[in-house]
């Protein structure tokens, strides 16, 4: 993640409607994400995605031409080759063995009549998360 | 959650730009991203603004309103809202800063070309692979 960019003027004028527009089923969406085999987890409830970025993402080199519909109109597919992505691991908590979350692990967003209570905790290289409606 | 970079090969559907396969996976590296990371993003997404008298329709609120809901289902109920059992909505909640506010989509830099992307894309054909058996 760019760790700078929530501080930009167009990340606070415009972050929240760019989240919004694509939280709701991100990674049930066959354009952005697919479902791999996980590597940091095993067993029941342990999911592996990969998200190698959106097409629109890519940056065309600017002195080539245009890649338009009639190239290779035989081709139904187009391969980004080797390109970097973020693979998400999930698994349930084990409450055995993962570190416990208390509220020192939590913050509070929203107001006295409308709030959601967000819970994360670093335990090793893994990221536990939880939510509370308030 | 356990967050990795991986570089891969992605073949996308030419049409409709539907991911169809994920391939050559190179080894994971972990990425650690701790929960303030994360909550540096959500302070700004679900900063509400209480002193603008048209607080309750901004986007930030909606947001916030939605996700209380959208959230915290009190039942793993799947036809609901579509989206999911809660499990899932907290995958894709989490996912979704990490898929969009990304070094490539918004470069640190203003260079056309970030180190450690990808540099081409391929035209293909799908076809079948024919394993021999040994």
């Amino acid at each position: 993640m760019n760790l700078t960019f929530p501080s930009t003027d167009w990340f606070q004028i415009t972050a929240t409607d760019y989240l919004w527009f694509y939280f709701p089923a991100l990674l049930a969406d066959g354009k952005i994400s697919q479902p791999v085999a996980p590597v940091s987890c095993t067993g029941l409830g342990c999911e592996g995605y990969f998200l190698p970025g959106l097409p629109s993402y890519i940056h065309f080199d600017p002195t080539t031409p245009n890649l338009t519909a009639t190239e290779y109109p035989d081709a139904t597919t187009f391969i980004q080759q080797n390109a970097p992505g973020y693979q998400l691991d999930f698994s349930d908590i084990d409450i055995n063995t993962d570190p416990s979350v208390t509220l020192e692990d939590c913050r509070v967003y929203g107001l006295s009549f409308l709030a959601l209570q967000i819970c994360l905790k670093q335990a090793n290289n893994s990221m536990l998360a939880s939510t509370t409606a308030l | 959650m356990t967050i990795l970079s991986r570089h891969a090969s992605t073949v996308f559907n030419r049409t409709d730009f539907n991911i169809l396969q994920v391939m050559d996976l190179s080894p994971p590296t972990p990425q650690i991203y701790t929960p303030n990371v994360f909550f540096s993003f959500l302070d700004v997404l679900f900063s509400i603004n209480t002193t603008e008298p048209d607080f309750a329709q901004s986007s930030q609120y909606a947001l916030l309103f939605m996700l209380s809901n959208y959230l915290q289902r009190s039942q793993d109920d799947l036809l609901d809202t579509g989206g999911g059992t809660r499990k899932l909505r907290l995958q894709d909640f989490l996912a979704t800063p990490i898929a969009l506010f990304n070094d490539g989509r918004f470069p640190i830099s203003n260079e056309d070309v970030v180190p450690g992307m990808g540099t081409s894309i391929t035209m293909a054909v799908p076809g079948d692979r024919v394993c021999v058996p040994e």
